[in-house]
């Protein structure tokens, strides 16, 4: 089903990559307590050609969200210790970070994007995704939502 | 009239003795003479034939007196032929035979008495009796009134003679016990008679033995086969007259046919039976309030579920059985209007109640307006829901954790396998790659299952929610069918849409619009034949737009057809496309479709393929 986008991805082991500049170099903040699944969504945002940090704990993120400075937030709302919302609320309110922020969630229900959409996201991105149509998703929400650079 | 005053015999001593003893009498009386010509007679005498007293003078014959009476229309004939009347008349007079009775036309009754004397002389005596014989017609009147109700009512009168030992009917009893057939000889208003059934005779015995020798009033109830047919129930009363020396010497009653209440009493007493059975051992709780809101009853659940006893609460006004604490958790007076329970008529309501040890529970409660005299009382039945509310929140925690724990790794693969076919990893050969392929389209699928499973779940717990807003039909359908490209293509069939400009807007909830059309595509291009085209297109209809899906498949077999939107439903076929599924996609569709107010039908020819329509309601705004 994936379409083939001719890319290719160069960088396998990178957890801080960001090495490959294809699209625009915005930079994904990325939190995700599936260390497989984290790896995936990193290795497709690569291919897409955004810059992208992975943390796999709100608190992590937390602690490196300033320095890094993100265009994006995407965070998973089901995690042990901080939740999606609770890592969002602190990013926003002890970090000062105000990009927009997006769910990404197991439970992907239509009827609770509009809760999750209350609970400070921009929008959702159901689990399981379509892996070469993450880095367009992403495009157009940050075309719709995001600061202009 | 002839009169022959020359004839008259003279007037003796003797005549004017009787005369004066005569003349102070209360009744009338007249002395003839032995050719029956009046000699005298007393004012009262003359007052009574007040209509001829001109003529009543010594020498009129009595004939005369009897022809000008009628002449003149003082005498009532009652109908019959003058001659004979007078005839017969003077036949009586002179034979002075007993006692006549007259009717004169003033509405008077007279009693006429003639006695000859030795001297051939004939004194005539009349007494009025109008009285005793208008009393004499009431009481036949009133007694025919009274066999006539008696009749009516189902009565009767008994009447026992205990020295002669005989007993006696009214007819009206007579006719309601035996009908015009004799009866065997009853005895004893039935105490004796074997058609009565034996405990039922035992029990008039003994109630008539206390009567007559204690005195012990006599009312019974008994059986007996009335006209010869089936028992039936009646009611006896009685009353005995006693002797000086205490023996019982007559007893009189009545007794009245009682079936008809009897089997309503019958009926009643059973279904209170089978009420109360219900009310004791339902495990629901049931109580019934007045208009009051007092507690008029409290089965054995309800004391179970509020832990009071009946006896605590039935009285009370219903409030105490509130809630301690309000929703805001702060404790509430325990009160409640009367209005409440009415409201909850007719309709299954969850709400709160509180228990007598201060705790506050989730109930589930009907309330039912039941007639009862003259008010109406409330019948309410009370659930406690809060297991199933417990057991609600765990299903709905079961499903998301499940939801979550089988998407999460699903997510890995789907996304592993992704990057792989999609090139991220770089060229593969083409072996592994189609085996890729492969797994990668299985997990989606796997995914997709996962969904519907979910979804199904939902659905039948009611818990399925939606996000309705107004949309553009033809974007979303251009997005399901560019998401099912790579489905068509590798089918090689052609998708083809081609609507009107203009937005075509529908009021839905975007995602469940597109899973709908999903799943009719999808059924499309699986059942197509390759190389075919599937045809997609909209129309208006009223307040709705159709949105129609056309295969080039072989069509669905007649058999399944009623089933076709069943749960699971998967048609008989060993056409391995069709096994594709868990059979939920088009129930799924249509659940959907339903909840938004929409629908999904078909139609279709075997052989030569389906149209599956969806519909849904025309959106009012603007696009969202």
């Amino acid at each position: 089903m994936g379409q083939r986008l001719g890319l290719s991805f160069r960088d396998p082991g990178g957890r801080r990559s960001g090495g490959v500049n294809r699209g625009s170099q915005a930079k994904i903040l990325l939190v995700e307590d599936d260390p497989d699944l984290r790896e995936i969504a990193v290795l497709a945002l690569a291919t897409g050609g955004f810059q992208v940090r992975d943390f796999g704990t709100g608190e992590e993120a937390i602690s490196g969200a300033a320095e890094f400075g993100p265009d994006l937030l995407l965070v998973d709302v089901m995690m042990p210790g901080l939740d999606g919302p609770a890592t969002i609320a602190a990013l926003r309110e002890r970090v000062g970070i105000t990009a927009p922020a997006v769910y990404f969630t197991a439970r992907a229900m239509a009827s609770e994007q509009a809760r999750y959409r209350a609970l400070g996201a921009v929008d959702v991105i159901a689990k399981p995704f379509d892996p070469m149509k993450l880095p367009g998703l992403l495009r157009e929400i940050l075309r719709a939502h995001g600061t202009p650079r | 009239m002839t009169a022959a005053p020359g004839s008259i015999r003279p007037f003796t001593v003797e005549d004017r003795r009787l005369a004066e003893a005569m003349s102070n009498l209360p009744e009338a009386v007249a002395l003839f003479d032995r050719d029956d010509r009046l000699v005298f007679c007393n004012p009262r005498y003359r007052a009574l034939l007040a209509p001829i007293s001109d003529l009543l003078a010594p020498g009129i014959t009595f004939e005369a007196i009897l022809r000008t009476l009628v002449e003149r229309g003082a005498l009532d004939l009652g109908g019959q032929d003058l001659e004979k009347f007078v005839t017969r008349r003077l036949e009586r007079h002179r034979a002075a035979a007993g006692p006549i009775e007259l009717k004169l036309s003033s509405g008077t009754w007279i009693l006429i008495q003639e006695r000859r004397l030795a001297s051939g002389d004939a004194i005539t005596q009349c007494i009025d009796i109008t009285r005793s014989k208008e009393q004499e017609t009431a009481l036949r009147e009133s007694n025919a009134r009274f066999d006539l109700a008696m009749r009516g009512a189902g009565a009767g009168i008994w009447d026992w003679d205990l020295r002669a030992g005989t007993m006696t009917f009214s007819p009206p009893l007579r006719e309601m016990l035996w009908g015009t057939a004799m009866p065997r000889v009853p005895n004893l208003a039935g105490a004796r008679d074997p058609s009565v059934p034996e405990e039922d005779r035992e029990r008039l015995r003994s109630a008539m033995i206390a009567h007559l020798k204690r005195r012990a009033p006599f009312a019974e109830e008994f059986r007996y086969p009335a006209r010869g047919g089936r028992l039936r129930w009646f009611h006896v009363t009685g009353q005995a007259i006693w002797a000086p020396d205490g023996r019982a010497i007559r007893m009189a009653g009545s007794i009245i046919d009682i079936n008809d209440r009897k089997r309503a009493e019958a009926t009643l007493a059973e279904r209170e039976a089978q009420f109360r059975a219900m009310f004791e051992n339902s495990l629901d709780a049931i109580m019934t309030v007045d208009p009051d809101s007092k507690i008029l009853a409290f089965n054995p659940a309800a004391e179970r579920l509020f832990g009071y006893a009946a006896i605590d609460v039935i009285g009370r006004h219903v409030g105490m059985l509130g809630p301690w604490r309000g929703p805001d958790g702060a404790p509430r007076s325990r009160t409640q209007t009367p209005d409440a329970l009415r409201a909850l008529i007719g309709r299954i309501s969850e709400t709160h109640a509180g228990r007598a040890d201060g705790s506050d529970f989730p109930i589930e409660i009907s309330v039912a307006e039941v007639p009862a005299g003259e008010h109406n009382v409330y019948m309410c039945i009370l659930r406690d829901i809060e297991e199933r509310e417990r057991v609600d929140e765990r299903e709905r925690d079961f499903v998301s954790t499940v939801s979550h724990e089988l998407r999460t790794p699903l997510a890995a693969i789907v996304g592993a396998l992704g990057l792989i076919t999609g090139g991220a990893v770089g060229e593969i050969p083409e072996r592994p790659a189609r085996l890729v392929a492969i797994a990668r389209a299985n997990s989606t699928r796997l995914a997709r299952l996962v969904d519907d499973i979910i979804d199904e779940g939902r659905i039948e717990a009611g818990r399925l929610a939606l996000d309705i807003g107004v949309h553009d039909a033809t974007r979303l359908i251009a997005k399901v069918i560019e998401d099912n490209a790579p489905l068509a293509e590798r089918r090689g069939i052609a998708v083809r849409f081609a609507p009107k400009s203009g937005a075509w807007l529908v009021r839905a909830d975007a995602s469940r619009f597109q899973q709908i059309l999903t799943n009719l595509l999808s059924n499309a291009l699986k059942f197509s034949t390759v190389d075919s085209a599937v045809d997609v297109w909209l129309v208006r209809r009223g307040d709705f737009i159709r949105i129609s899906v056309q295969d080039r498949g072989p069509g669905i077999p007649e058999s399944f057809r009623p089933r076709i939107f069943g749960r699971f439903a998967r048609a008989d076929t060993t056409n391995a496309r069709s096994a594709g599924g868990a059979g939920l996609g088009l129930y799924i569709a249509r659940r959907l479709a339903e909840m938004m107010a929409g629908r999904v039908d078909f139609e279709t020819v075997w052989g030569s393929g389906s149209v599956f329509h969806f519909e849904i309601p025309v959106g009012g705004g603007p696009a969202a």
